[in-house]
Order: C-alpha cells, then structure tokens, then sequence
C-alpha cells in the first residue's frame, strides 16, 4: 500500500484539499464555525443520552431537562447489571463455561454475532458488487435490480414467513438463526456496486494481461482502490448488526443467548410503563462500542491509497 | 449471440459449457450473497407477497384474491396516511441530498484530523437508537417546557403548539427530520469526492474553472452513482418512515401524522392481519419502486473515472 | 489448483465457523425439578382427574411469562420465579418451563410468532385486546370446567367479564388496574380544598369546583393546572370519565357501540369541558403522553390531580410525595365507577389432558388467593376475588382495592388497529375543540359498528 514519505506531504495536502476555490476563498474559519454549529447541534441528542443515562431514574423525565447532571451517579447501569443477573458463557461450545453478569455476556454475544456478520457482509457484498459493477453475465441486470428491490420491501411484512421457515430449520434460540437472515442483508451490493463502477477498466484489464488471476485481480486491485466505500459498508453494517433488535428477539430464547437489544428490552419496560433512567443508560452502553468502531474505520475514507495505484 | 444465421449453432450443452467458461468466475464472485438472498429474503418476500391475497389467521391461510387490497382502498386512514407519507418523503429526501452533498464539499478541504473530527460528529447521531432521538424532540417542542417554545418566548411570541396542533403536527416533524445533518450522507459523499481523481480538478483550473465551476461541472456529475445510491436510499427510507412518528405524535392528533408502515406495523403487530399487511406492504413496494425506476433512468449511467 | 484455492478456503472457513455457532444451544431448561416435598395441593382437586388416582404422570407445561428474565433480579422475574418454584413444590408430577417475552409490543410479536410456529405453549399472559382473536381461532381452552362453585363465587363479577367472549370464559383473571385520582395533597393545602373519599365522593360539579381552585399561577410564574391524565392515544388514562354518566363505549353484549348514545356524549363533553371550559388543564391535554404527565406532577409538580394507574405509586411512594389516593368524581349515574386494563392467563387448547390439567392448575394457582401468601411482593394491583386482599398494603393502595367492585369494563371484542386510531383520533378532536362529542361519536359509529358485526358473526 502507499505510504506518505515526508516530501510527499505538501503534495499530499493539496490533493487532499478539494480544489474548490470557490469555497476556499470565503474565510475558512466562517465555514468551520456554520459545520460547528451544525455539529453541535446534530450531536445535542447523543449528549442528552449520556447526560440522562448519568442521572438517577426517579428524576429522569424531567422537563426542562438537566442539561449538566446534578448528580452524576451510575446507579442506572448498576442496576441494569443488578437485574439481569449471572449467566453462563460457552465459549465455542467447547464445554469451557465461565460465569459472568449477563450484561457482559450480552456484550459479548453482540460482539460476536455482529463482527462475524460485519466481515462477512462486506466480503460478500464486495465480491457480488464487484461481479455486478464490472463483469457483465447473464441474469446480472435482472438479478441487479431484484436485489433493490428487496430494499424496498418493509421489513415487518417478511417477518414471520422467515421465522417460520427458520423453525422448520431448527435454528431457533441459535446464533446461527439470527446470523444467517442477517448476511442475506444486500443493501451493500448495491453501494459498493456503484462505488466500484467507477473505478477505472483499464487497471483490470493490465492486470488481466499481466496474467493475474479473477481473485488477485479482485484482492490486490480492487478492494484496496475501494477502501473508502467498504469502510463506509462495514460501518452501516456494524450498526446494522449491533442495534439489530426485532429479528434476534423472536429467535433467542435463552437469557445466556441473548444479544445487548433483546436483553435490555426486557429490564426497561415492565407491565407498568417504563423506565427511562435504565433505557437511556442501555441505550448509552450500547452507543459507546459503536462510536469506537466508527473512529477506528475513520482512517480508511483518506484517500493516499487511491492515488498510488494511478501513478503506479 | 452469433450474427449471421446460416451459421450453425453449436448444440446447447455446447453452449453452456462455454458459457459456464466465460462466466464461471462472475457467478462464482456473486453465489454467496445469492445463497444467502434467494434462501433469506427473496424467497420469505414472495411468501409475504402471495399472503397479500390471502385471509391469514393462526389456523392456516385461505385464498381471498383482491380482497385485503378492497379493504385497503376502502379505508380513509389509509388515502391519509399515504398523502402524509409523500409530503413527509418528498421533504425530507430533498433536503437531506442537498443538506449531505453541501456538508460532504465544505469539509473536504480542511485538514485531515480536522475533517475526520466532523465527519464522525455528523455521524454519531446516527448511533444511537431512533427512540432516543424522538424523546428529544419530544422535549424540544414541548408547549410548556420546551426549547423552541423558549426561544420563542425569548423573541417575544405566543408559544406554539408544535406536536398538538393538527394542522402543523406533520410539519414539525418534516423539521425535525432536517434539521439534523444525515451522518450517512455526508459519510457517503465524503468517500466518494475523495476518490475523484486530482488530474480532472488539475486540468479545469488550468482552463481557468472557478470554485462553483468545478462543482456544478465536475463535482455532482461525476457524483451521479452516488447520488442515484443516496436517492434510491433515501426514498425508501423516507417512505418507511415510521418509529420517529410514531413515538412523536402516535400517529396524531386527530390521525393528521399517521404513516403507511406505521399502518403495516399495526396491521402485522397489533391484529396480526398478515394477510392484509402483506397487502400493504406490496402497495408500498409499487409505489417506492416506481420512484427507484425513474431515478435510475435519471441518473444511471456507466461512469468511470 | 491455484485459482480454486481460495474458493475452497473460503467454504472451509465458513462451514467451520458456521458449524461453531451452530451448535450454540441453550443452557438446561429454565426450572429444574423441584425437590421431593410432601405434595400439598393447595386448592381443591379438579374434577377432571380421577379421585384416588396414585402418582399422576409426570407432566411438563411451558409458561410465557412477559417481562420474565431467567435469573433476573427484577421484581417481576424473582416473583415468577418463586411462584413458579412453589407450585412445582407442590405438584411434584408437573415441571414447569418458563421462557419470558418482553412487555413491549415486541414481545406480542414473539409469542404471535411462537404461535404461528405451533411451538410448545400451554399457558400464557394474554393482553385483553388479543383474547377475543385468540379464542375466535379456537387456540385457547375455556375455563369454566376448571373452576370450582368455590372459584364462581369468589371471583368479582367483572373479573369474568374482562375474560368472556361470546358467552364463555376463556382466560384466568389475575387482576385489574383500577384508575383512580392522585391527589397532591400539599396543593391542595395550599389552595385550601378539602379532599374527597369513597365514602363522600365529589360530583362532577364539585370536582369542576376544585380544579379551577387548584388552578393558578404561582408567584414565581409558574403556572399550575387542576387536572391532567395521559391521553396520547394507546395510553389514555382518562377512561373512567367516559362512564360517570352511565354511558360506555360498546354494549354489554358486546354487539352495539353505544358511545353516541346521550350518557356517553353528556361525559365526553365533560371532559372536554375541562380544556375548553373550565380550562383547568395543561395545554398538552389530549396528546400528551404516560411519562409526559407523570413529570409534570411528580417531578414539576404543576399539577394538582393526575388521572392514571396504580403502577405509578411505588414511584410516587419511593420519591416520597405527598399523595392521596382519591375516586373519580360521580356523575349523572349516581355511583362510583372506575376502569383500567386487565391482567389474564390464558391456556392453550392441547390434545394431551394431562397438560391442559396442568396448565389450568398453574393458572388457577396464580390467580388465587394462596400465591400472593407463598410470595412475597407478588400482588402488584388488586385482584380479583372477594378473598385476594393482598394488594391492600398501604392506605392508598387500599382505596385502590376497594374501587375494583366499582368497576365498569368493556367486554373483550375484536376490533383492529386501525378502527383504534380512528377512535382515538375522534377523542382528540373532542379535546381539542375541533369536534363536538355528538358529531365525533356519530363519525366513528358506522365504522365501530361495522367491525363489530363482523366480529360477531
């Protein structure tokens, strides 16, 4: 991959810089205050969160709300923990069981149903974007539009047709029923096909001549020229996967199975309404692993790598 | 296909073997997703559709032809949900292309640490649970207590009853809905302003193109996949538009917000009309399809760079 | 060879990875057997079993319980959890499998899918509005085999009407949320009104009176309103004033919507009148929601009387407020009235005797007087048998107990989302002014009507 010598720095920044004179002659700080306002405001609700998830759940709904926590306390995640119990952690179904407060164990479930569904979304979207953006086959146009299509369908309607054909499979209360409907997600072919569309033939074609084969055209050639669009897929589907609540919610049965979601929306709602303090610090615990994935994917939408493989 | 037709056509199995030559690599590239589609959500999609004809209960199914579509048509909630729905699309999906696509440029040319910085405050929102959101606008337009009634009252008006009346209850969900930058979009746009090539902003500055110039001329055209991708989204989430409603308003006062999948929900949760729901559903895939069709005529073509 | 080998990585890893979770199966069931213990049956025997029969087959039954976690340390659960270890105790032939569903809307959804898939349910906690659909379709068992003269006499009356569908009963009834009137007693001092009691009830006029006293602007500013009550549709809690004048909302036959009848337009414009009139109420009145008005007179407490459920005085008692506990006011009907929703049990229709007999006794053991005996913390709103006074705690929650008897309640019909939106939207134009009650009612009636024929049929 490229990297950035030190003389290329200057070279780097200019390229980087969208040459839109137009924009850079209006003074710089005017435009970053507007983007700082906007952020700040955009941003309003995921402080709210965080504030109310910090303040006891008796004065929760208050209006007008605290905007700075009078009494910062963690009793609402303590008691998330408190209420959900211990469980048991299998790990790999090898037999080796460790006992620990379900609110971790359901950390971990999440963690890994999504990260092994992130992975596989984006390899499998790739290739079928790839397949549908640059080679032509039959059935590609119709199979292309069919996958859109399935996006426009309202999700509640496939609901129990799905279950039902998941029970006959018998992966009910399983990681495999909830991951298997979720990696038939395709809203990333359609992204990643119109970002590698416009990737340029002629590398494919050098390659080609070169003698490379399909997948080293596909692994050295393509997926790093579309670093930015498969981060930004791999983001949308961590998102996706994590916050993904109704479908593992009629799957999982097993309290020890349960993903971060499903877990929590027993302990917030009762028969008597609910309890905003523990919504809000559930909804809090589960924003932050979010929020890290997403800086950590960050660094992949800089654009070095792209103009290597041009000149190169 | 061969041209000249006195030439023989070689047998079928001839064919395909070929064929399977020249494409094995194609199909190969697209089978696990297609396993995956065809198994999961193509074959649970046309199970939903054929229940739209359907009279379905815990007992079993029976046929019904057009009946739930009869019924649907029938119903006023329904004629209004649908004229909510459109005002409430067609706002939001406007403002948001043009809100991401204007953010996306202004950011690209600031400096790295400082644009990762924006770009992960426009995106976080997106994070946190669409239930949370509501509950802050809920707050936000609160006759008594809340903030914009506050500014108001600062400005010396009359506090307006922003999710009570049923005449503005829509329209201050449509303001709601914008005035917050969609993190997706300017996440999008970013990755894919960033991969234009330089040569192309290099060779209009030097015939002497200006800022806008190469915005207009270079920018969103070249932008054209990404923009018919953020569309296509944007519609069918505009049109899907559902729990932020729901929470807010509950679908009133007087029914003046209630949407077409807050309909299906209903129909499909509440009486577990599957049948119906079924029926709904696939209304709301005509409609949201016919859009998609039109966008794609637009806006589709083989761009390269 | 080259060219396949990533293909068959590929595969490689997948199935081994695939096959791993796979085999993610659940820990042991739920409950495990109860240890040996003298088998008490603490209620009479059932006739279906056979006098003298020795050892009864071992049995197992499935219990959806909503808001039920395995190992929760939540009241709801601990209590599940105890009830159910104790019935097992005691019918040591019967294990009990417990799989909880959560209290959102969600979890109708997961016991419908569970349903649709015929899997393994015998008894569950069934919402009024999804009884008369479950019983239509012939999924439910009805009880009434299953009740002794003893069980006839000691459930109220209208603990069988919220459970009665075309004449039968068909669910077991646990008990009942009785709305009531929370007072702020310390407003009231302040404003100098006497509260009223069971005994001496307002009138309408009366409690007009007192909401427009309890109604002022505070020296600071702030403004304080009489009355309010949840009225976001799905979460109206204002429904015993629709009943004072004798008027309700669909006949007690279940056949006719009479709402547009005088006595149910007379206690709509009442209501109405409030906002309109009287103006004694916030002006959210009408679309605010459950957390919204019980902020505003807990919290904010800028609000004198609060129409809503008794779920809501644990918190009220927790944070200390100064809280009385008082009846709806009487109108043209001349008698106490009260409404709220209802909590039941219901048994699924099996082949297998054996489970149906089972699963009709851990109803009947949950719905008894005894289970709120063996566990503590279990009763949480009044039940409903003369004989269940396990609710009646504290003073207020004894006003809440006494008010069951004076219970109006809607026969369980089966009426669709959509008519409830429409419904609801009809009540918010009261409210609103945009409509009168007669015009509203009469709008909605052909509509209500028709859905109620169609149910009936």
């Amino acid at each position: 991959m490229t990297t950035k010598s030190i003389a290329a720095q200057p070279a780097d920044r200019s390229i980087r810089m969208s040459p839109h004179k137009f924009i850079r002659s209006l003074p710089r700080m005017f435009i970053m205050l507007i983007l700082t306002a906007v952020a700040v405001v955009s941003l309003f609700p995921l402080y709210w969160l965080f504030v109310t998830a910090l303040t006891p759940a008796s004065s929760t709904v208050q209006l007008p709300p605290q905007l700075i926590p009078k009494n910062p306390t963690l009793e609402n995640i303590s008691e998330i923990i408190r209420i959900s119990g211990t469980g048991e952690l299998n790990v790999f179904n090898t037999g080796w069981i460790i006992r620990m407060p379900r609110l971790l164990l359901w950390f971990i479930n999440t963690t890994w149903i999504t990260l092994f569904s992130t992975a596989f979304h984006v390899l499998f979207d790739a290739m079928a974007g790839y397949a549908f953006a640059k080679r032509s086959f039959p059935g590609s146009r119709v199979l292309f539009y069919m996958v859109v299509a399935a996006l426009m369908i309202p999700g509640q309607v496939t609901l129990v047709p799905l279950y039902l054909m998941i029970t006959r499979m018998g992966l009910t209360n399983t990681f495999t029923g909830v991951i298997l409907p979720g990696l038939a997600d395709v809203i990333g072919i359609f992204l990643l096909k119109q970002f590698m569309q416009t990737l340029p033939s002629e590398l494919i074609e050098a390659a080609r001549v070169d003698g490379a084969s399909e997948w080293t055209i596909f692994t050295r050639i393509i997926m790093p020229l579309s670093a930015p669009a498969l981060a930004v897929t791999a983001i949308f589907a961590f998102q996706r996967y994590w916050n993904s609540f109704l479908w593992p919610l009629i799957v999982l049965q097993s309290p020890d199975l349960f993903t971060l979601q499903v877990g929590l929306s027993y302990i917030h709602t009762s028969e008597f309404g609910t309890n905003y303090g523990l919504l809000m610090a559930g909804a809090a615990l589960a924003a932050v692993p979010m929020i890290i994935f997403f800086f950590t994917f960050q660094k992949y939408f800089m654009q070095g790598l792209r103009i290597g493989a041009i000149k190169g | 296909m061969t041209t000249a037709s006195s030439r023989i056509r070689p047998p079928l199995s001839q064919r395909l073997i070929r064929g399977w030559h020249k494409h094995k690599w194609s199909y190969f590239f697209i089978f696990p997703s297609m396993l995956l589609f065809f198994t999961f959500t193509a074959y649970p999609v046309g199970r939903a559709f054929l229940l739209a004809f359907q009279k379905v209960d815990l007992r079993g199914s029976e046929w019904a032809g057009l009946a739930n579509f009869r019924d649907i048509f029938a119903s006023q909630l329904f004629w209004a949900s649908m004229q909510h729905t459109f005002i409430y699309a067609g706002c939001v999906v406007s403002a948001w292309l043009i809100t991401s696509l204007l953010v996306a440029a202004l950011i690209q040319p600031l400096p790295n640490k400082i644009q990762s910085l924006f770009r992960g405050a426009f995106y976080l929102p997106n994070v946190i649970s669409i239930v949370v959101i509501s509950l802050v606008w809920i707050w936000i337009f609160e006759p008594q207590f809340g903030f914009f009634n506050f500014l108001l009252g600062l400005l010396g008006q009359e506090p307006v009853r922003w999710l009570q009346n049923p005449r503005i209850a829509l329209w201050s969900i449509v303001l709601s809905t914008i005035l917050i930058v969609p993190g997706s979009g300017v996440v999008i746009y970013s990755a894919a302003i960033g991969s234009i090539p330089r040569d192309y902003y290099e060779a209009a500055e030097v015939e002497g193109a200006n800022g806008l110039q190469k915005l207009i001329y270079i920018t969103i055209p070249l932008l054209n996949p990404t923009t018919l991708y953020l569309m296509v989204i944007y519609t069918i989430a505009g049109f899907q538009i559902f729990e932020r409603v729901y929470i807010m308003t509950g679908g009133g006062p007087i029914n003046r917000t209630t949407t077409i999948v807050q309909l299906i929900y209903q129909t499909a949760f509440s009486d577990f009309n599957f049948g119906r729901a079924s029926a709904q559903g696939l209304i709301l895939f005509a409609i949201v399809a016919a859009f998609s069709f039109i966008q794609f005529r637009v806006l589709s073509s083989d761009i390269e760079y | 060879m080259k060219r396949l080998f990533p293909l068959f990585s590929l595969m490689l890893i997948l199935s081994i990875l695939i096959s791993a979770c796979a085999t993610a199966t659940p820990a042991a069931p739920d409950v495990t057997e109860p240890p040996a213990a003298p088998g008490e049956a603490e209620a009479p025997a059932e006739e279906p079993s056979e006098p003298g029969a020795e050892g009864p087959e071992p049995v197992t039954i499935t219990f959806y319980q909503r808001g039920y976690v395995e190992g929760g340390e939540d009241a709801g659960s601990v209590t599940t959890a105890a009830a159910v270890k104790k019935f097992m105790e005691d019918n040591p032939h019967i294990t009990v499998n417990i799989v909880g569903i959560p209290w959102t809307v969600e979890g109708d959804t997961k016991l419908e899918a569970a349903l649709a898939a015929r899997s393994d349910i015998n008894v569950f906690r069934v919402t009024s509005p999804n009884l008369p659909r479950y019983a239509k379709q012939g999924i439910l068992s009805e009880i009434t085999p299953f009740l002794t003269e003893e069980d006839k006499a000691d459930f109220y009356e209208s603990g069988f009407q919220i459970a009665t569908v075309d004449g039968k009963v068909w669910a077991w009834p646990l008990w009942v949320t009785a709305i009531s009137i929370f007072a702020n007693t310390e407003i009231f001092e302040e404003r100098g009104v006497e509260l009223p009691s069971i005994e001496d009830p307002w009138t309408w006029d009366e409690f007009v009176e007192a909401a427009k006293q309890l109604t002022f602007t505070r020296e600071d500013g702030t403004q304080v309103y009489g009355f309010t009550s949840s009225s976001k549709w799905g979460a109206v809690e204002y429904y015993p004033l629709m009943y004072i004048d004798g008027g309700r909302i669909v006949s007690e036959d279940g056949k006719t919507f009479v709402q547009n009848q005088p006595e149910g337009v007379s206690a709509l414009d009442k209501i109405a009148s409030l906002a309109l009139e009287h103006k004694v109420t916030p002006p959210d009145f009408g679309t605010v929601d459950q957390a919204g008005v019980r902020s505003q007179f807990k919290d904010i407490r800028n609000v004198a009387m609060l129409m809503s459920t008794p779920g809501f005085i644990p918190d009220l008692e927790a944070a200390d407020f100064p809280l009385a506990v008082i009846p709806p006011p009487v109108g043209d009907l001349g008698r106490l009235v009260t409404n709220g929703a209802s909590g039941l049990y219901a048994v699924v229709d099996v082949d297998d005797p054996a489970k149906l007999e089972a699963a009709h006794l851990l109803a009947k053991y949950l719905t008894g007087s005894q289970v709120a005996k063996d566990v503590e913390g279990w009763q949480l709103a009044p039940g409903l048998r003369r004989s269940n006074t396990s609710y009646a705690t504290t003073p207020t929650r004894e006003v809440i107990a006494r008010l069951v008897e004076y219970g109006v309640y809607e026969v369980p019909t089966a009426t669709s989302a959509e008519l409830g939106n429409n419904y609801g939207a009809m009540l918010q134009a009261i409210i609103l002014g945009e409509m009168t009650a007669q015009e509203a009612m009469d709008a909605i009636a052909p509509q209500y009507q028709a859905e109620l024929d169609a149910a009936n049929q």
